[in-house]
């Protein structure tokens, strides 16, 4: 913890924490935790797509490897946990087996994931894709705020964009992935527990809608006579909420908001509103975008208002892989704490890796659940529990062996 | 207002003031005045004219016509050979639309209901103050004062005016004469929960500012469509929502409310149904609710010598015409409260304002400069 906030320290700008894909404040993290990584006996490298890769060989040469970490980057004016959490916790465990003379059979990797929040180029998961084997060169193109393009962005970076596939670890033999993360979000804390093991991580679907009605003066249109979007829109709104609380796991988001022209004193002729749908089980989520619609329509069609409907993203739900998820429950098991089997809402690394490996994911319970703030804050007890847990998931591992 | 665009706008008006023969004078806020002496200089005079500042992506007529028409009635009556006995003042009220959260500054100021701590307080959407966008357009705020009018020395306002409704299209008739104008109670809803993730967060743990403020939104809806007096208008024109992301459950909303209506006891009802139901809505979801008043205006009641003076002016001319009320707020609603006033409608297609659709026939047009030269005649002589 004390690392996490050393770590938060390494920033882009004074006096907050922000911290985007291959800038010099990446760099200096990659340094900062390679050095760590470098006193806990690994091997550290940056690879081609600039995610921090911290080594520690095993015995058997065969054994494959297993991947540890999270991601290093962060959002804007981030707090210190959400992914360096994950990375220095793996840090702290392969500390832990050398000191006590641990010699696992596999090979660990601890991963310092370069770009999951995607705050520069709007990407997702660039670092952890590359990994996985799935890195779109198209992406290359890409240009941030200033004009500067992710290849050269990389390049600056000591990374190599024109051999991607070096980052690759698809066809090793990975033994599967394993994140420790802050929750962001409450359900631990209501439950008085300090972790949790993620099931699934939710798919989700992302939708923007424009609803069209008639601008009018605010004065003179009867009630009857208006075509107001914004109502419509609010309308829609509440529907959204309603719908998502019937179904259990669902989560429906409405973020955005906005009435256009956007005068006190004119009825709204627009209004545009975005989506946000999440469940683990694609199928819930599609019949609830398809129900979400049709309200939208309804609302619509109530006040003589057009809707536009457009889905922005698709994302499926990834499952946990079932062996690796009940070795971590186990561990929790044995800690005298029931096992809380939840969903991911938030997206992770692990949803990139799971096309190449198996992944499992350790949530730490985080105070209100509150996350992508300065004030994002765990207990330090919540934390020595997970490192227990994630030892006792090696050792597992290792003993579970052929 | 106070923007160097309407600055020039101004400077053209007071260029067609000055063809026309007025004399042309800016006050100490930026009202625009173009006199035509009568006979007895002494005697209150007449006022008409609108504003020529406009809304955000606005039509051409909303004001305009009120101070472009007035001008070219004084010409008309000039070229009939009609020598008033009273003056015939022009006006282009400043700001009448609400740049600064509240309307009708200029004839506001005039009417002495602003008061220098206002102008500090009132701001735009950038933040600036009224008091900062006047000094920067050349005016001194701590000369608020001197734009004040005797109400001793106006006789009658008369306001020409697109109806911005679609009352007399639907009738068929040439010309509205307003007997009251409906005026607004305006305030802001802010609604404060907690801003989580859109993913983490289960439906049950959620305080969502949105979904509390869309609830609210569709109870005002509901609000003015059961008013008692049936004419009773409630819009939520605009929409604050933050942090505004699309994965983030939204911690802050604030909704601006205007209702308005001619009938207060009928709008008040519905304000106080409005806001009770925005407090339950807030209460029930552990929403924090602040109620934060706008503007608060008494609807008015046209003089009765001036709706009859135009009526007569429509007779002379032969035109179809309807007495009516005017759902929109106008300069001359805040006059109204201190000197007699008047006003004159012209249809609007499709009842279109605020946009750029918004169009009056170029009879029509005609048709309400020739009834607003009758009327001010009646009353000048």
């Amino acid at each position: 913890m004390a690392r996490c906030r050393e770590l938060a320290a390494v920033s882009e700008e004074s006096g907050r924490l922000t911290r985007r894909f291959a800038t010099p404040a990446m760099a200096r993290a990659n340094a900062l935790v390679g050095a760590w990584m470098t006193a806990a006996g690994m091997e550290v490298r940056v690879d081609a797509a600039g995610n921090l890769v911290g080594h520690l060989p095993g015995t058997d040469d065969a054994a494959g490897t297993l991947l540890l970490g999270s991601h290093l980057d962060t959002v804007r004016d981030a707090g210190a946990f959400d992914g360096p959490l994950g990375v220095l916790a793996a840090v702290a465990c392969v500390e832990r087996l050398r000191g006590e003379g641990t010699r696992l059979p596999f090979s660990v990797d601890v991963m310092g994931f370069a770009d999951e929040e995607g705050l520069r180029f709007g990407t997702a998961y660039l670092g952890s894709r590359a990994v996985a084997g799935d890195f779109d060169p198209e992406l290359l193109t890409l240009v941030d705020d200033d004009g500067v393009s992710v290849a050269d962005a990389l390049r600056a970076f000591g990374g190599d964009p024109d051999a991607m596939g070096g980052a690759s670890r698809r066809g090793e033999r990975l033994l599967g992935y394993c994140e420790v993360h802050i929750e962001q979000g409450p359900v631990l804390e209501g439950r008085a527990l300090p972790v949790g093991v993620v099931d699934a991580i939710a798919g989700a679907t992302r939708v923007e809608l424009e609803f069209t009605g008639q601008a009018g003066h605010a004065g003179t249109v009867p009630m009857a006579a208006r075509h107001d979007a914004a109502c419509a829109a609010a309308e829609w709104v509440v529907a959204v909420e309603a719908a998502a609380r019937r179904e259990p796991g669902l989560v429906a988001t409405v973020g955005r908001l906005e009435a256009l022209p956007g005068a006190p004193n004119v009825v709204p002729g627009a209004a545009v509103a975005s989506l946000d749908v999440r469940h683990a089980d694609d199928a819930v989520r599609d019949a609830a975008v398809g129900a979400l619609r049709a309200e939208a329509e309804r609302a619509a069609a109530a006040r003589g208002v057009q809707v536009a409907w457009r889905v922005r993203m698709e994302a499926p739900a990834v499952a946990a892989d079932p062996a690796l998820t009940a070795l971590l429950a186990e561990a929790v098991d044995e800690r005298g704490l029931p096992a809380l089997r939840l969903t991911s809402g938030a997206g992770h690394d692990g949803v990139a890796l799971s096309s190449a490996t198996g992944v499992a994911m350790l949530f730490v319970r985080c105070a209100g659940g509150l996350s992508h703030h300065p004030d994002e804050s765990v207990d330090e007890a919540d934390v020595a529990v997970a490192l227990d847990v994630l030892h006792a998931f090696v050792l597992k591992l290792a003993g579970g062996l052929p | 207002m106070y923007t160097p665009t309407y600055a020039a706008a101004l400077d053209w008006v007071s260029d067609r003031m000055r063809d026309a023969g007025l004399e042309v004078r800016l006050d100490a806020v930026g009202n625009l005045f173009g006199r035509w002496e009568g006979s007895e200089r002494s005697a209150p005079r007449l006022l008409t004219g609108s504003h020529v500042d406009t809304t955000l992506n606005a039509g051409r007529y909303d004001g305009v016509l009120g101070v472009l028409g007035a001008i070219e009635a004084v010409e008309l009556l000039r070229d009939a050979g009609v020598r008033p006995r009273r003056s015939i003042e022009v006006v282009a009220w400043a700001g009448e639309e609400p740049r600064f959260g509240t309307g009708c500054v200029g004839s506001r100021m005039a009417a002495g209901e602003l008061a220098r701590a206002d102008l500090d307080r009132l701001r735009d959407r950038e933040g600036t103050s009224m008091a900062q966008a006047m000094r920067g357009a050349g005016f001194d705020p701590d000369r608020l004062d001197d734009a004040r009018i005797d109400p001793a020395e106006i006789h009658a306002l008369v306001e020409l005016h697109i109806e911005q409704g679609a009352v007399l299209e639907a009738h068929g008739q040439s010309i509205g004469v307003v007997s009251a104008i409906a005026a607004p109670h305006d305030v802001r809803l802010t609604l404060r929960g907690a801003a989580t993730h859109a993913g983490a967060t289960p439906m049950g743990l959620r305080r969502d500012a949105l979904a509390g403020a869309a609830e609210a939104m569709v109870a005002l809806e509901r609000a003015a469509r059961e008013s008692p007096s049936g004419t009773t208008v409630a819009t939520v024109g605009v929409v604050r929502v933050r942090p505004g992301a699309i994965n983030v459950v939204p911690g802050e909303v604030e909704l601006d409310v205007d209702v308005r209506d001619s009938d207060l006891d009928a709008r008040e009802q519905v304000v106080a149904a409005i806001v009770d139901g925005a407090r339950e809505v807030a209460e029930r979801r552990g929403l924090e609710l602040e109620v934060t008043p706008i503007v608060e205006d008494v609807p008015v009641a046209c003089d009765e010598r001036i709706v009859e003076a135009a009526e007569a002016a429509c007779r002379e001319l032969g035109l179809s015409y309807r007495r009516m009320t005017s759902g929109a707020y106008h300069d001359a609603m805040i006059m109204g409260r201190r000197v007699p006033i008047g006003m004159v409608f012209v249809p609007s297609v499709g009842g279109i304002s605020h946009h750029p659709d918004e169009l009056t026939a170029p009879d029509d047009l005609d048709r309400g400069v020739r009834v607003l030269a009758g009327t001010l005649a009646r009353l000048a002589a």
